[in-house]
């Protein structure tokens, strides 16, 4: 897993310490977060069962639930 | 909202499905059957997209019956898990093949 380093400058000199980068949080098309999944790196998220990884609905986890009704309800009119 | 309303659900996992109204619960609730499970319902979550033929609290069989007739598909309970379950056994069974 590759990490950053940052040297911190404490009391003894500095010391180096390193963090792991932070990941993105998850968003729909239309800019809103998704809620119900974790911003966790993906060997991370490989650990979770599968309802911990996002919202069970079709298109979960990848659109919102406004833009999902949304596809639906085209999909019926035309 | 009145029954044999044809529906489509637009929230929760049964997002996308057909179903009928089965039976008018109250101003706000519904039972609805078909390609969802035969469960209560907020009119909101509910797109009408046309009408059937059924007599108030029908059967599930009865639902499905008129569905068919009015050309609607029909997804099978447990239809999802017994396609992973196929997928499952022809992996195990690759594997066993290749530690061969």
């Amino acid at each position: 897993m590759k990490k950053r380093k940052i040297f911190k400058k404490t009391t003894k000199g500095v010391k180096i310490v390193y963090v792991k980068k932070k990941v993105k949080l998850p968003r729909c098309v239309c800019g809103a977060v998704l809620h119900g999944i974790p911003s966790l790196r993906s060997s991370q998220i490989r650990k979770l069962s599968k309802s911990e990884k996002g919202p069970e609905r079709p298109y979960g986890g990848n659109l919102c639930s406004k833009c999902m009704r949304e596809k639906i309800i085209e999909r019926y009119r035309k | 909202m009145k029954t044999g309303q044809l529906c489509v659900k637009i929230a929760g996992r049964d997002a996308g499905r057909e179903c009928v109204i089965v039976e008018v619960l109250d101003d706000n609730f519904v039972l609805i059957d078909g390609n969802t499970r035969r469960r209560k319902c907020n009119i909101d979550h509910l797109e009408i997209i046309g009408e059937l033929k059924i007599k108030s609290k029908a059967s599930h069989d009865e639902v499905i019956e008129a569905m068919k007739k009015q050309g609607i598909k029909i997804i099978k309970k447990g239809a999802s898990r017994k396609k992973a379950e196929k997928k499952s056994e022809v992996k195990k069974k690759d594997e066993r093949r290749s530690a061969k």
